[in-house]
């Protein structure tokens, strides 16, 4: 396989920095065969049609995020349209104070399609139904169709479902907009969709419309959306939410947790019991997510009974019938592979200019074993920024020889970034630097 | 009004000042504009009330925002009092008019459509409790940064008021917090009626950061005082000693309600009392004498206890043109604006300088006005038969102390030697709320080390965390971060959590299952003591803090009560000395009566036949009284290593120590030997019984909460100066 200079230098900076680099994902992965087959299974009935929702669970550094990057890049190859966000205390599923707003908002400013694989796809997904629209109405009526009565006519599908009227009414806003080439009117309407209105009155003065897309009704303009976006040509829509914890263990509200539960068993109904279409939801979250019986999804009753997992997937055996994906711990083979991925990448897949010799993985690996422990196998993120920064090195300092960089290499076990002390000097050899309950 | 200060406010507040009116600007406010506008320092503003204070602050605090406006919040006034900052908004409203400068306030009693108006749009001044505050640290978190992210200012009202406490603490606490989530650096300028020592407020608003003082030098007003004194007949005080709790009245409460209601009928006034029972007690007394005479009712309640709806009916009374005397708690202690007071009273003793001169400059309050104050002072007529103690009436000697304390222009300086754990539990909860989660470092260095819990070291709050695990009020993530448990979350989201202080911290007095009453309870005390309730003398079996209880049983013995039913506050060393030297000089002060006078010879008198000046050991039959003539901290300390330690059959009393069955001799042995020992504060205040004083010292584990106790009640070093000149 041909690894492009721009794919390989967003691998190495993503994976040094201890994150998930966003093209060339099909160059470094491994594993988890069965995990990739469930998700491409739940995209192919969500182009036919249908809906599909998982919890991707597994530890922190065990991939979740990976797994669900990759899961948007098969997604995109399927022609569906990603959105995508992260879950934090002011961005979740449910509340009153602007942050499910905020939440949609995220998700559409971070809209992919294949075409733009990094997001803000929006307008260009608008333009593209709209030119497709037409084009179908030109070929259809001759020129010089009425082409707004042909959007009207497009759109009827939506208003079909919950607030699909002014969905529909502030697209043809945009067509308005777009055809007579009115710069303010189109950014209005793309304002509206990506849910920044913050007063109803601001939105009625701008472009007519009577309502908002507000805290309440986030679920059911994804749905418009979902339906939206096929109508405009493509499969489907995929929607990621990463950072599931966020709701069990940093928002510390016992009842806007349980409101938060009670949209995802709306999403998880919805999905298994087909009232979607052409939508799916995949949550990633940790273990504790999940199964805190006081405050993960376990806590909800509702949600315990539904994503019980089967009493005979055990000892290795899997069972991806139920909504669960657990991501199992990379095996010993698959960590290995992982590393020879890595050379390969920092060598363009040229064998000859490898940075080091095969046996550097065994050594590798055993002095990660010994450093991390345990940790070794369930966080890869960890051991492998320690591996591709051995990489660089050896690259930038051609005469090094890698034995003696091994026992250098610093392992550092990753803190959450945005809550770092004040003055990190001051940290040395205080007891509560590595402080446990 | 041409001066170079007024010229530098900006052209609105200018015109605003025209408008108004306004003479000369004050030298304070001449000297807060200039420092505001030439200099970069924090700043103190000590006046009295009424003198221009506020303007003083917000009139180049104001124009500095005009002409250099911010986004969200330029200024925060933070005020101890919902209607003190209900009283300031008004002021600032009008300072505002003439410019675009929005005023908002924040306190319980606002309502919901007004903060989020704030919220969404935060512009302009906004005047908050710190109670408050803490409330929108945890509840708005995603609006922090729009709303203090660029604040300029953060003014502190009543600055005297947070020094040395919890909510002090909390405060500095909340700002340290918003520095490090929004590295925002405000000015901070204090304001305070009277301050003690200008230097140290100084510093404990702004530790290591330079402040200016500016203090006002105008003429001290002239103060006019009585002190009136009322003995109760010496029979009746002994068969019904709590006669405040029964409906019953002698001849001398009648005396002095007779006096208030003379005195005070034709006033505006306010009349402080230390307990709402007597305040409630002599307000019906005046009520009768009113309705008995055909007088229409003069009087008026106002303490935290009432609603809010009658102490606005007050407040707004207060503002009228007729006589209004007001019996109130420390409720309108501040500087609130009640209108023109002619009149101070004070039942009973202050339980401290500073808040007998905060009470004394209510009245008078415009320039040259004489303030003018009446402490009402009544003890039981002492015979042979009573204790030594008793005899000097300490009532009295007290706020005699305090008084002359208050002339000579002194009052209590802060502790800073202050442990607040309690507060720290709180401050701890809060940011992790507030975060989301962080590790236990992080925690450690926004409140700790960048923080004000300084005197807290790192183990001390490794095992503080560790206990709060315990408690299930904080949990750990997998990778670290610390959140809040299940417990903590319901903690945190519970309305009484945002006060650093406890509402209702009242024991139930219970026995054999009959609920007698309630009472406060004052610290270190009570394990095997005394108390007085409901007319009758108990004797403290058990006291279990954490239900409130208090099991009693019918006591006999002629002991006194270590309860008094009002919240403790401890003497400073200088009030005692005070006492001291008053108790052993020959001073006659003019503004006693006669009654007073007259308590004050038989003290003396006493005093000196006992010969305590010679020596502070003085022994009657089978007991010691010994007089260390140190403040409370010092005296309690030496208590609990006669009687902990020593084993020694002793209580406590304002001025003195009372041993039972111990010869002066066996006292200063045992006390010598023990001083030897190198004694340790920590290890004396784990055998005191009730240290959960503070609100969040439930959490505490053992050895925290004897640290704290020995930090904030005892004091060795002094007890062991004391023994050392024995």
């Amino acid at each position: 396989m041909q690894i492009k200079p721009r794919e390989r230098e967003a691998i190495i900076q993503s994976l040094k920095s201890g994150v998930v680099p966003a093209i060339g994902l099909q160059h470094i992965q491994v594993g988890r065969k069965d995990e990739v087959q469930a998700i491409i299974a739940d995209l192919e009935r969500i182009a036919q049609g249908g809906a599909a929702i998982r919890f991707v669970i597994g530890r922190f550094g065990s991939g979740k995020s990976f797994f669900l990057t990759l899961s948007k890049l098969l997604a995109l190859e399927k022609k569906l349209v990603v959105a995508q966000a992260d879950i934090t205390p002011d961005h979740r599923l449910h509340a009153t104070g602007g942050q499910a707003r905020a939440l949609y908002a995220s998700l559409m400013n971070n809209l992919s399609t294949k075409a733009k694989p990094n997001g803000g796809a929006l307008s260009s997904i608008i333009e593209r139904w709209i030119a497709d629209l037409d084009q179908k109405t030109r070929s259809q009526q001759g020129e010089g169709a009425d082409l707004s009565q042909a959007i009207l006519e497009a759109l009827r599908p939506l208003q079909d479902l919950v607030s699909g009227f002014d969905f529909a009414q502030v697209l043809s806003k945009y067509y308005e907009a777009y055809e007579t080439q009115n710069e303010q009117l189109k950014n209005c309407a793309l304002k509206w969709l990506r849910a920044e209105y913050r007063l109803k009155s601001e939105a009625k003065a701008d472009l007519g419309v009577r309502e908002i897309i507000e805290d309440s009704k986030i679920y059911d303009y994804l749905k418009l959306f979902a339906k939206f976006v096929s109508l405009a040509g493509f499969n489907g829509l995929l929607v990621n939410f990463d950072e599931m914890v966020v709701l069990s263990h940093r928002l510390n509200h016992a009842p806007a947790r349980n409101n938060n539960y009670e949209m995802v068993l709306r999403i998880l109904n919805d999905c298994l019991q087909g009232h979607v279409e052409n939508v799916g939801f995949l949550f990633g979250g940790t273990d504790e997510f999940l199964k805190d019986p006081r405050r993960g999804l376990y806590s909800y009753e509702a949600l315990a009974t539904r994503l019980a997992e089967n009493k005979f997937a055990i000892d290795g055996l899997k069972d991806f019938s139920g909504p669960v994906i657990h991501l199992a711990s990379l095996t010993h083979e698959d960590l290995y592979v992982l590393l020879h991925n890595i050379r390969n990448v920092f060598a363009l897949a040229d064998t000859s200019k490898y940075l080091v010799p095969d046996e550097a993985f065994e050594s590798f690996m055993s002095y990660c074993a010994s450093t991390l422990g345990a940790e070794f196998y369930m966080t890869p993120r960890d051991t492998i920024k320690g591996f591709v920064g051995l990489m660089s090195i050896l690259e930038q300092n051609p005469q090094a020889d890698w034995k003696n960089l091994l026992g250098q290499t610093t392992l550092e076990v990753t803190q959450e970034p945005e809550y770092l002390p004040i003055d990190d000097n001051e940290t040395d050899g205080d007891p509560l630097t590595r402080f446990t309950l | 009004m041409s001066s170079s200060a007024f010229l530098k406010l900006h052209p609105a507040i200018q015109e605003q000042l025209y408008s108004m009116n306004w003479g000369e600007l004050r030298p304070i406010q001449v000297e807060a504009i200039n420092k505001i506008f030439l200099s970069e320092d924090h700043l103190v503003i000590a006046a009295q009330t009424a003198s221009g204070k506020t303007e003083a602050a917000f009139l180049p605090l104001l124009s500095q925002l005009l002409s250099n406006p911010v986004s969200g919040l330029g200024a925060v006034y933070i005020g101890p009092l919902k209607a003190l900052i209900n009283d300031q908004f008004s002021r600032l409203e009008i300072l505002c008019q003439k410019s675009d400068i929005a005023v908002h306030r924040w306190h319980g009693d606002v309502s919901a459509a007004q903060k989020r108006k704030l919220v969404e749009d935060p512009s302009g001044v906004l005047l908050i409790t710190p109670e408050s505050m803490e409330s929108l640290l945890i509840n708005k978190t995603a609006k922090l940064a729009a709303m203090f992210g660029e604040t300029r200012f953060v003014v502190v009202d009543e600055l005297h008021s947070f020094i040395g406490n919890s909510r002090g603490q909390q405060l500095l606490s909340q700002w340290a917090r918003l520095r490090w989530a929004l590295k925002c650096a405000p000015r901070w300028v204090g304001l305070s009626a009277t301050l003690g020592d200008l230097q140290l407020a100084g510093k404990w608003m702004r530790p290591n950061e330079p402040v200016s003082l500016i203090e006002d030098l105008q003429e001290g007003r002239n103060v006019a005082l009585s002190l009136q004194g009322y003995l109760h007949p010496p029979t009746e005080i002994s068969r019904n000693p709590s006669k405040i709790i029964s409906p019953a009245t002698n001849a001398t409460d009648e005396k002095m309600a007779l006096d208030l209601f003379n005195q005070f009928k034709n006033e505006k006034a306010l009349i402080f009392g230390n307990s709402k029972q007597k305040l409630e007690y002599y307000a019906d007394q005046v009520r009768r004498i009113a309705q008995a005479q055909n007088h229409p009712n003069p009087f008026f309640v106002h303490h935290g206890s009432l609603a809010r709806s009658e102490r606005e009916d007050v407040e707004a009374a207060l503002h009228k043109d007729r006589p209004t005397a007001v019996f109130c708690s420390s409720t309108l202690e501040m500087g609130i604006d009640v209108g023109q007071l002619s009149l101070v009273g004070q039942l009973d003793a202050p339980h401290s300088v500073n808040s007998l001169v905060q009470r004394l400059g209510r009245s008078g309050r415009k320039s040259g006005d004489t303030a003018k104050l009446r402490v009402l002072i009544d003890e039981a007529t002492a015979t042979v038969q009573n204790s030594l103690d008793r005899r000097l009436y300490p009532r009295l000697l007290q706020a005699y102390a305090m008084i002359e304390l208050t002339l000579d222009k002194w009052c209590e300086p802060p502790n800073a030697e202050q442990l607040d754990f309690s507060t720290l539990i709180q401050q701890i909860l809060s940011l992790i709320a507030q975060t989301g989660g962080l590790p236990a470092i992080s925690v450690y260095h926004v409140l700790v080390t960048h923080g004000v819990f300084s005197k807290v070291n790192s183990s001390e709050f490794a095992f503080l965390l560790k206990a709060l695990g315990e408690k299930h009020l904080i949990e750990q993530m997998p990778e670290g971060d610390l959140i809040l448990g299940i417990d903590g979350e319901k903690l945190v989201r519970s309305f009484e959590f945002y006060a650093t202080f406890a509402s209702g911290d009242e024991y139930r007095v219970v026995h054999q299952g009959r609920h007698i009453g309630s009472v406060s309870a004052q610290p270190g005390t009570g394990g095997d003591g005394y108390l007085i309730l409901a007319g009758r003398r108990w004797k403290i079996l058990e006291v279990r803090e954490k239900e409130g209880i208090i099991m009693v049983l019918p006591a006999q013995s002629g002991k006194l009560p270590n309860f008094q039913g009002t919240m403790w506050f401890d003497l400073a060393p200088e009030v005692v000395l005070k006492a001291q030297e008053l108790l052993f000089g020959d001073h006659q002060p003019a503004y006693f009566n006669q009654t007073a006078r007259h308590m004050l010879s038989s003290l003396r008198q006493v005093a000196q036949d006992f010969g305590i000046q010679q020596n502070p050991f003085v022994l009657e039959g089978k007991k010691t009284y010994w007089f260390p003539w140190a403040g409370s901290r010092c005296q309690r300390t030496l208590m609990g290593m006669c009687k902990y330690w020593g084993g020694l059959d002793v209580t406590e009393e304002s001025f003195c120590l009372i041993f039972d069955g111990a010869s002066p001799v066996q006292i200063k042995d045992q006390l010598k030997s023990l001083a030897k020992q190198s004694p340790n504060p920590v290890e004396l205040a784990s055998l005191f019984p009730m240290k959960g004083l503070l609100k969040y010292d439930e959490f505490l584990p053992e050895d925290l909460l004897n640290r704290q106790f020995a930090a904030n009640h005892l004091n060795m070093l002094q007890a062991i100066e004391v023994i050392k000149h024995l």
